[in-house]
């Protein structure tokens, strides 16, 4: 790069530009070939990432030779395991598909040579530039490299055609890190009011936190005090300062996999590796040896951490409850039984004895893993989005929280015919929407395709949706459930169950075969806390989850029974009898809750299956008063879940469809040097006179006739055309590939005025001149 | 979940397969010899017995299955409704040594057909075939009764390992040609009429199914 304009490019990191920019190189919605036209007509290095048609994997795709054969285009999958990214045939993995991106900018490791951002993207030298040319979405390849304004702009180096620029490009870089990210504090920026760019503020100050977090971790000297209110970026770069050595953000999150081959079991561990390789990445071979200790004590640490919590009850909100439940798992978690795979930590058992010797270290990386756990960055994500209201997701969100607090309060003091089964149908109903809307919508910034690999999206996104939904809700949730329950009589007939089993043998009532073992005094009161654990939680998976730490301790206490046939036809009778000797019969709701809220396809699986059987086990302590042995289960009980399966059949039908027929539309707003981008909704048949009046409210125009709604005519770089009132929406975007239609909302008299060509230049020049005139 | 696109070869089919029979036909050690190749004339204790998945590749389809266990006491009969709900597939195991779990067999087919319908694959297995001298049901009476009800009938042995693979195969093969026909079914746009009751789950690479990293499905 120029010398000249290095002062300007200082201030934001290759990071940054890639993130505030994704998408203009995260196409998803395109194919290889289509990737490779695009980057025909590209210099060498510029690159894309698409998804490969037939194996629906992510794909790097870079322009490696000037020649204009086929072969000019290389495509490297992008491996995604265990929550991290990796190009194929490479050891290196990252936490998030921006952070790949952003190393190979600037070292080449398995690739012939760094990538290069296009040139408009690595000249900007604002965040406001950059969001202009993010606007552009994948019109930036079809428009044009430069206009007459970025030619003439004083930092422009001359226009880089594809033939100048390979000349420099294509020398062999050597494979080490840069510590690229190492820049001083950038001059205070101009605060636009763009909701999009202060999610993105927020966004960067997650990273910033989680940094200073781990230089302070690693015991270096400085990090000065977190940072939780603004000025993220300026801490972030003090940071980075301080953690030369650590080639800043990018390296930071480097992990080399060889070095710390993780096993197999251990597939929540990439915090760990986070932190281990935020050394590796170093370069010289010698200070990795230096710190090999510290090294050791970090990650003992943080195995600790680990074994003491499982990750999914961190959603827990309230510190007191959290800290309950960290301790009550310290002994119960060795030995991994149940395999919830991703959400449970992976317990080392050799690290269980650390854990008690570094409480405070413990406490201090607990904090950090939260922050920098995948999962909790995309719940964090969309917390923020579904309470900002300007968001299409948030109006969802908050609209219908609304309308359910007020439908609770009803369940709770009269009660309808369906009650409590009723509004837990559609909560299920909406959250399955509600995701559907929120991939639809593209409004996750960055989008959840760079932070989580694509088979952990549907999970985590779940849980993130637990979140924003179900948490406010819960309370007034359980409460109606319990007042519907106790006016249907199933909780009495439940407590009745329990205390005649009780009161006689629990053991011959419930056929508890002799020689079977059964837990004991300890392990009741464990399996008691656990079951009262699930009312401190929202989440039906973690509820799950402590349901199945029950039930393994059910099959442990059983030991090897003496006949033939094991556990299958013991469980179930122990089961019951460990929520016989709990005595909680509000665990009715919590199955009932967990059944109905429970995402489908948890319901086949092992979850699905002990949820079953504790719901079994409370129909045969139900029914025991009236018929002993065979009765098994009320003709009641027996309608309730044939209701209960043909609902299910049902969602799953009517799921796909709903989501289809989401009608989303991205509206750019420009006006006076500040563009917003805003998803809106719009009903089937709606014309364009009435988009453009949602337009007025959201985007809070004083004078909604001097605006009006826009459309490019053709793809790419053709004009900006007024959308006539009449003309239906779909129409409009009837060229839209698969990826969200934009229109924009300009001023009338402004548009006609100065019609602009559209270009990378230009955009750039949006946020400053153009929209005054 | 991956978003349908190409991907004939993309798709991975999850089924739910229940497991019936009376107290000691062997179904335990049946599903254990084919999930994990154990068999024990003991029966060390394996954790999660009564719940297991096995993934498989069937003509380039991947399949992952879900067994599902049941308690086989009489007592526990009524709760059945339960755990065979949303089925893909039962497999109901009866000792051909001991008469009465044959009519035990017989019991559980007419309830499911009665509940279910014809959506669900059923299965009739012989077990214990390593016992043959001390045989008390029939080939011949097991084989024309499984024909009659429309169900397939095998021969097993969980202690020799003999016939299971091909058991667990064959179903699995039976359940993807029903799951394939009711998606042409909806495919050709005939008005989604009848198996709302039970259907099928079809997943593109299902976080829970596809990998372990997906909460609570995987086991050992």
């Amino acid at each position: 790069m120029e010398a000249n304009s290095l002062c300007v490019q200082r201030s934001l990191s290759v990071l940054d530009r890639l993130l505030l920019t994704h998408s203009i190189w995260l196409q998803l919605s395109i194919t290889t070939d289509s990737a490779l036209n695009i980057l025909q007509r590209e210099p060498v290095g510029t690159f894309l990432v698409c998804k490969c048609g037939s194996s629906q994997k992510k794909v790097l795709c870079v322009r490696v030779s000037v020649d204009n054969s086929s072969s000019a285009v290389k495509q490297r999958r992008i491996r995604e395991e265990e929550s991290t990214f990796a190009l194929e045939g490479s050891a290196l993995s990252f936490p998030d598909l921006c952070r790949l991106v952003a190393f190979y900018c600037v070292s080449r490791d398995v690739l012939p040579f760094p990538l290069e951002l296009p040139e408009t993207i690595a000249q900007a030298s604002s965040h406001t530039q950059l969001e202009a040319i993010s606007h552009l979405g994948s019109e930036f390849w079809s428009s044009q490299h430069t206009s007459s304004s970025s030619t003439g702009s004083p930092n422009g180096p001359p226009a880089g055609e594809s033939g100048s620029g390979s000349e420099s490009l294509a020398q062999p870089t050597p494979c080490f890190i840069n510590p690229l990210f190492l820049q001083p504090p950038e001059p205070p920026q101009e605060r636009a009011a763009s909701s999009k760019r202060t999610r993105f503020r927020r966004s960067l100050r997650v990273r910033v936190s989680t940094e200073t977090s781990l230089s302070q971790s690693l015991g270096s000297d400085s990090g000065g005090p977190e940072g939780g209110g603004g000025g993220g970026r300026d801490q972030r770069l003090q940071t980075n300062h301080t953690l030369n050595r650590r080639s800043g953000a990018g390296g930071g999150m480097l992990k080399r996999s060889p070095a710390l081959s993780p096993t197999s079991e251990e597939e929540d561990d990439y915090m760990a590796q986070d932190i281990n390789s935020s050394r590796l990445s170093v370069e010289q071979e010698e200070e990795e040896e230096q710190e090999e200790q510290q090294e050791c004590t970090v990650e003992e640490a943080c195995l600790s951490l680990k074994t003491t919590r499982a990750p999914s009850l961190a959603a827990l909100d309230s510190s007191s409850s959290f800290s309950s439940l960290e301790e009550n798992d310290d002994d119960e978690d060795e030995g991994e039984g149940l395999g919830f795979g991703r959400p449970r930590p992976a317990a080392a058992p050799s690290s269980t004895s650390a854990n008690s010797q570094r409480p405070s270290l413990k406490r201090m990386s607990a904090a950090f893993v939260c922050l920098f756990a995948p999962e909790r960055r995309v719940a964090r994500l969309v917390q923020q989005l579904s309470r900002d209201p300007r968001s299409a997701f948030g109006a969802l969100v908050q609209n219908f929280l609304c309308g359910k607090s007020q439908e609770l309060d009803a369940l709770q003091s009269l009660g309808g015919g369906g009650g409590a089964e009723e509004v837990l149908r559609g909560l299920r109903t909406f959250l399955t929407q509600a995701k559907g809307f929120l991939l639809g919508s593209g409004e996750l910034e960055p989008p959840i395709e760079t932070l989580v690999p694509e088979n952990e999206k549907d999970l985590v996104l779940e849980k993130a949706l637990y979140g924003c939904i179900l948490k406010p809700l819960w309370v007034a949730l359980e409460r109606g459930m319990q007042a519907a329950a106790a006016r249907d009589g199933s909780l009495a007939r439940l407590t009745d169950g329990l205390r005649a089993c009780q009161e006689g043998c629990p053991r011959q009532r419930l056929g508890v075969a002799a020689g079977v073992g059964l837990l004991d005094a300890v392990g009741i009161a464990r399996a008691c806390r656990k079951l009262s654990l699930m009312n401190r939680t929202h989440s039906p998976i973690d509820k799950v989850l402590l349901l199945l730490q029950v039930c393994k301790k059910v099959y442990q206490s059983l030991g090897t029974p003496p006949e033939q046939e094991v556990m299958s036809e013991h469980f179930l009778p122990a089961l019951a009898y460990v929520l016989v000797r709990c005595n909680t019969p509000l665990l009715l709701l919590e199955v009932l809750y967990m059944m109905e809220l429970l995402q489908p396809s948890w319901l086949t699986g092992e979850g699905g299956y002990y949820l079953t059987s504790a719901f079994a086990s409370l129909c045969l302590l139900q029914s025991q008063p009236q018929a002993p042995p065979p009765g098994g289960m009320t003709s009641e009980a027996q309608e309730k879940l044939r209701e209960w399966s043909r609902r299910r059949g049902q969602e799953k039908d009517t799921h796909a469809p709903s989501n289809q027929n989401q009608r989303l539309v991205r509206v750019l707003y420009q006006e006076g040097g500040q563009s917003v981008l805003r998803t809106l909704q719009w009903g089937d048949g709606e014309p364009a006179s009435s988009l453009a009046l949602s337009c007025a409210t959201a985007f809070a125009v004083s004078q909604p006739n001097c605006y009006g709604l826009f459309c490019r005519a053709g793809c790419g770089g053709g004009e900006m055309k007024p959308l006539p009132p009449h003309a239906l929406i779909h129409e409009a975007q009837a060229h839209s590939d698969g990826t969200l239609p934009s229109l924009s909302y300009l001023r009338v008299d402004h548009h006609t005025g100065a019609v602009r060509r559209l270009t990378r230049g230009g955009a750039v020049d949006l946020g400053g001149s153009v929209c005054e005139e | 979940m991956a978003a349908g696109g190409a991907g004939g070869n993309n798709k991975t089919y999850s089924f739910k397969v229940v497991l019936l029979g009376e107290g000691c036909v062997g179904k335990t050690s049946l599903v254990l010899r084919y999930c994990e190749n154990k068999f024990n004339d003991k029966h060390i204790t394996t954790l999660q017995a009564s719940f297991l998945t096995k993934k498989l590749n069937i003509t380039g389809k991947r399949v992952n299955l879900a067994i599902w266990d049941t308690a086989g006491q009489e007592r526990f009969h009524a709760l059945g409704p339960i755990y065979y709900r949303d089925s893909n597939g039962a497999i109901l195991v009866y000792d051909i040594t001991d008469e009465d779990s044959f009519q035990k067999v017989k019991n559980w087919v007419k309830e499911l057909r009665k509940m279910l319908g014809n959506e669900i694959c059923l299965c009739i297995v012989g077990n214990k075939t390593d016992l043959e001298k001390e045989r008390h049901v029939s080939l011949e009476e097991a084989e024309g009764y499984s024909e009659s009800v429309g169900a397939k009938h095998y021969h097993t042995s969980a202690k020799l390992n003999k016939g299971i693979e091909e058991l667990f195969l064959d179903l699995c093969k039976r359940m993807m040609d029903t799951a394939q026909a009711e998606e042409r079914a909806k495919g050709n746009g005939a008005s989604q009429s009848g198996n709302a009751r039970r259907g099928v789950q079809i997943v593109d690479d299902d976080p829970q199914a596809a990998t372990p990293a997906g909460g609570c499905c995987s086991s050992g």
